[in-house]
């Protein structure tokens, strides 16, 4: 009798006590997921721009939606972070979601951040750094340097080292990347003139060659006030199997940014920026309705400059929140070829060789809030387009 | 000469240019005299504070952001985000997000 109590007290406890270790296992478990969960570790971030407005492009005016760009940040510990950004807008009369980047990046060490997916081009720093709406002093981009008639790598889908490093009193930053690269499009068969373009989204290549570039950029004083910057990339553009198989382009891009705050002496803060873009690429024969065959290459270039003011130091609050902007900004395209547009606002009223004079006034509502007007006038060697925007834009 | 001669060439100029003016800058920039900087005085460096780099690395691009914008865990994720963006240094990247964790 005793035995058989002494037994069922034994069953007990082993049951008792492989609950109490079941538990503490789930209990582990549950707290090991909450752990990887907590902010400390993982961190999830919507941010993002949006801008919209009024404009008037030769005489005919309309109200805009602009665009909504929201960007997803997600960063796992402390050394890995994936990036995205969604771009929601109007254009060539319908409504367009693009994808701007999506790509992951992981740092390496102090020097070294390697990343992979589908990224803004590190050509010069426009794309890359000074395209969002919120940043971007005037309404418009610099010719050549927007979704229409891109002059240079706007994206890549590869693989990219990049970092930055001090270096005695200066300081560099760098990068180098394989991807895909850009493809060579050719419609010769609709039109007289054919469209030739070079297209920059290149998601699954077009051939088995993969384009290399870069870019370097030196600050030459310790304050960070001055970067300059040279952009390169080397790619074969022709469809795999075909004759235009071994056409290559090579494309540079020079950059330049000043910026200086507070200076007393003109109460105030200068910001200049400008950038130099080239595209050259073999030359190439497309065949015509006719029957002829023609030789045809997509050298161009691109260039603007750009100087902004802010009386940030003045007394009157509604001055110092006043900006003036001025940009010229000029695009050089071969005469004799049809160009693929990628999109583009009401400002791709003229083609060809031209230039363009940006007049701005913004009104900086926050850090990250800006109401801006500017008046441009675009010209080529037939016509000139004038053109005015009231747009407010806001970072989130 | 083809565009891949061309090209080759002409990126090993620009490779060769960039690397004298780097090397030229490096070794005779003299510091800015003002009163952001604080560089070498004497024998010893004193380093920039988490503020100064804000101020001066933010509004290469944009205006230097509000601390109380973001929680401490977000100027984390968008410290991260920018030394990727903009090449900023590992350092100046820990100085600038410590600064706005210890200002929001």
């Amino acid at each position: 009798m005793v035995g058989k109590k002494y037994f069922l007290l034994n069953i007990l406890f082993v049951f008792w006590f492989s609950s109490l270790w079941a538990q503490s296992s789930i209990d582990s478990t549950n707290q090991n997921l909450l752990e990887q969960l907590k902010p400390g570790n993982t961190s999830f971030l919507l941010r993002g721009y949006s801008h919209a407005g009024f404009e008037s492009v030769d005489n005919q005016s309309t109200f805009t939606i602009g665009s909504f760009n929201p960007i997803l940040l997600w960063r796992h510990g402390e050394r890995f972070i994936f990036e995205s950004e969604m771009e929601i807008a109007y254009e060539e009369g319908t409504l367009d979601f693009n994808l701007e980047y999506a790509d992951l990046s992981y740092i390496l060490n102090k020097y070294l951040i390697v990343r992979a997916g589908h990224i803004l081009s590190p050509f010069g720093t426009f794309t890359e750094r000074l395209h969002p709406a919120w940043i971007n002093r005037l309404t418009t981009k610099p010719l050549g340097l927007g979704h229409h008639e891109p002059v240079g790598p706007t994206n890549e889908v590869g693989v990219e080292l990049r970092g930055g490093a001090p270096a005695g009193n200066t300081k560099i930053n760098y990068s180098a990347y394989l991807s895909n690269g850009p493809a060579l499009d050719i419609e010769s068969d609709l039109t007289v003139v054919p469209v030739i373009a070079i297209n920059y989204t290149n998601y699954v290549d077009n051939n088995n060659n993969k384009a290399i570039g870069g870019r370097f950029g030196l600050l030459p004083f310790n304050n960070s006030m001055l970067e300059l910057g040279l952009s390169g990339q080397y790619a074969k553009i022709g469809d795999r199997d075909t004759e235009f198989a071994d056409v290559a382009s090579v494309s540079y891009a020079a950059d330049l940014s000043l910026v200086k705050n507070s200076i007393t002496a003109i109460k105030g803060n200068i910001d200049v920026k400008g950038q130099w873009n080239w595209v050259n690429t073999d030359e190439f024969r497309v065949l015509m309705l006719d029957g002829d065959t023609e030789t045809f290459n997509l050298d161009k270039d691109a260039y603007y400059i750009q100087l902004a003011y802010r009386p940030a130091l003045v007394q009157d609050k509604f001055l110092s929140n006043i900006e003036g902007v001025i940009r010229y900004s000029g695009i050089k395209v071969p005469a004799e070829v049809g160009h693929g547009a990628e999109g583009g606002h009401m400002e791709e009223g003229l083609e060809g060789d031209r230039t363009q004079w940006a007049f701005g006034i913004n009104y900086w509502l926050s850090w990250r809030s800006v109401l801006k007007c500017s008046f441009q006038t675009e010209s080529n060697s037939n016509d000139t387009i004038n053109s005015f925007y009231i747009h407010y834009a806001f970072g989130f | 000469m083809n565009i891949r001669q061309n090209g080759i060439s002409k990126l090993v100029l620009t490779l060769g240019v960039t690397a004298v003016i780097f090397i030229v800058l490096s070794c005779g920039t003299t510091k800015q005299a003002g009163n952001d900087d604080l560089g070498d005085l004497g024998s010893f460096k004193v380093e920039k504070s988490g503020a100064v780099l804000w101020g001066e690395n933010c509004g290469r691009c944009h205006n230097a952001p509000d601390p109380t914008a973001f929680s401490d865990i977000q100027w984390k994720t968008l410290g991260k985000h920018m030394r990727i963006r903009a090449g900023l240094t590992a350092d100046e990247t820990d100085k600038i997000i410590a600064f706005l964790q210890q200002s929001n």
